[in-house]
């Protein structure tokens, strides 16, 4: 049975220069960005009433591409808005936030939602390191350490102290503690071959976002020989992928719809300085060719073909999701809303959710 | 690399001859080994810069006689080298050594530190007198050690009435040795500061 998730980014509803980050804050209207959450609710509302199996949030900083900078606190509104499906916190940027605090808040959403939280374990973008001047040599240590602080935080009963050697306490008990035994299923990006190498080790879930499906054919082959040599065999459930969607009554439309949407520039290739920084840090680890092209500029028939997105009439993106389940494995397929358009969006959720999610849970 | 400071020696006490290595100086450490050997590693060097590390060797037959009668002999060499007030410290078995030291003597026995400690000893007279030891003690577990499971630090918690335990990320067994910079820091702390170690001393003011 292959899930869907609605990730709905809650991007700011309204023309602002896209080619910057960080985007100064005169281009800000709160009454627009109001607005923007009631849609972005709403859309998880919808999501839900139409069976998606989870809703989607995620972290990113000082851009009008995405106003959850901090996406517990999404997450706990979203423990009100939807009812039934799981909340996936895909997620928190790990290496930049205090990992205790991390353990509390996921804690909480897994007891606001009764057991029903995804912890995402991310590392971000790299834009995301300026943030909270984070440097992001550090990231894969920091990481590493924090989600096994994370994961102490919610399994040791004992109060205990952490000796790390980016993080420090001397007494730790968390409280409230998560519903799910031993805690709630935990995710985390794998499209290098040092995550995805991590992850296998520590029995997290694999996740591909703003990929292709041919590289992260390569990189879920990884994972999975990675997870046999230690010991275990993922299942579908275990493989989340990430692609952009929108479905319409017909083809036509769907793209006529799309054709509003410009290419997608990652945040931080709209900052020159800031990419050339992250670059030399060497935060793309060892495959930087593969870590960089995933993210490259690409026009809409390029993304459709490479599995980035979704596109057209339900009979369509059915066959486009099968593709991606087939060749990846993958049992969930998180969906971005990928172009606002008011009612227009909220169609395509409804159509997504009445027309391809039966035949998809059929998979 | 044992610092210049280092020096072997013997003391004599209740007919036994016990070997002993000392470094630095300041409130005595008594640190029993679990090897029995008196190799100092990098991070009992460092916390020598502070203190005054007193390695005593654990005799041959350690593991035939009772854990009650070697702390003894070993409380006797303390004294038998003129300390009367101490921390004691030991290692994997040495540890429960350590902890009956502080037991049979309460009113010398500052502070207790257990590095990735045996089991408690399932012994009723050594759990009474555990449970009304008033002293605190630091236990530390590598987050990477494959011979002691985070079960055993759990029993001293339950032992004893002031029991801190520190998980010490990316050590296995010999956590001195492979993260000498955070235990010496750590069990430095613990020992000048006792259960007030757990609220931060050391500031985090970035420029005045």
């Amino acid at each position: 049975m292959m899930k869907a998730s609605l990730f709905c980014s809650a991007k700011y509803a309204a023309p602002v220069p896209d080619d910057v980050w960080p985007l100064p804050g005169t281009y800000y209207s709160p009454d627009v960005a109001v607005r923007s959450m009631q849609t972005t609710f709403d859309q998880f509302r919808l999501a839900d009433e139409y069976g998606f199996d989870w809703v989607t949030c995620a972290e990113h900083h000082f851009s009008p591409m995405s106003l959850t900078p901090n996406p517990m606190v999404m997450a706990g509104a979203l423990c009100q808005v939807v009812r039934r499906a799981k909340i996936a916190v895909l997620g928190p940027t790990i290496p930049i936030l205090n990992p205790v605090r991390v353990a509390e808040e996921f804690a909480m959403i897994d007891v606001m939602s009764n057991g029903r939280l995804v912890a995402g374990m991310m590392r971000g973008t790299g834009n995301e390191y300026v943030t909270y001047n984070i440097n992001p040599s550090e990231s894969r240590e920091r990481f590493a350490e924090a989600v096994a602080l994370i994961r102490r935080c919610w399994t040791e009963l004992e109060p205990f102290g952490w000796e790390g050697k980016y993080y420090q306490n001397r007494t730790v008990s968390i409280w409230p503690r998560p519903v799910q035994y031993p805690h709630p299923p935990m995710f985390m990006s794998t499209s290098s071959p040092e995550a995805a190498e991590f992850a296998a080790r520590n029995g997290i879930g694999a996740g591909f976002a703003f990929t292709t499906v041919p590289l992260a054919k390569k990189s879920v082959t990884h994972y999975r020989e990675c997870a046999r040599a230690a010991g275990w065999e993922p299942t579908p459930d275990n493989v989340i992928y990430r692609a952009a969607f929108h479905v319409a009554e017909t083809d036509e439309q769907a793209f006529a719809d799309m054709a509003t949407l410009p290419p997608r520039v990652s945040l931080t290739n709209k900052n020159k300085a800031l990419s050339e920084a992250v670059t030399k840090s060497g935060y793309f680890g060892s495959d930087y060719a593969g870590q960089t092209t995933r993210n490259a500029t690409r026009e809409l028939a390029e993304r459709i073909e490479l599995g980035q997105i979704v596109v057209g009439s339900p009979e369509t993106a059915l066959k486009q999701v099968r593709r991606i389940h087939d060749e990846l494995g993958a049992g969930i397929i998180d969906l971005v809303v990928g172009v606002q358009l008011g009612d227009r969006t909220m169609r395509s959720i409804e159509l997504f959710g009445s027309k391809v999610l039966p035949r998809m849970h059929e998979f | 690399m044992i610092s210049e400071s280092f020096t072997e020696a013997f003391v004599e006490a209740g007919g036994f001859r016990i070997r002993y290595v000392e470094v630095g100086r300041g409130h005595p450490i008594i640190y029993l080994d679990e090897s029995g050997g008196l190799q100092l590693s990098r991070g009992y060097e460092m916390l020598a810069q502070t203190f005054r590390v007193i390695a005593l060797e654990l005799p041959e037959n350690r593991r035939s006689a009772s854990i009650e009668d070697l702390a003894r002999h070993l409380n006797a060499a303390v004294t038998a080298l003129g300390i009367e007030r101490y921390s004691v410290m030991g290692t994997s078995f040495a540890s429960t050594v350590a902890l009956w030291m502080a037991l049979l003597r309460p009113e010398s026995v500052e502070a207790i530190v257990l590095s990735a400690p045996a089991a408690p000893p399932r012994d009723e007279s050594f759990e009474k007198r555990a449970a009304e030891l008033p002293q605190p003690a630091l236990v530390l577990l590598g987050t990477d050690d494959k011979v002691t499971p985070p079960e055993c630090v759990r029993l001293y918690r339950e032992l004893l009435q002031s029991c801190h335990i520190v998980f010490v990320y990316g050590a296995g067994h010999a956590i001195d040795a492979d993260r000498p910079e955070a235990f010496a820091s750590l069990v430095g702390d613990f020992l000048t500061r006792k259960e007030q170690f757990v609220v931060r001393e050391t500031s985090a003011l970035i420029h005045p």
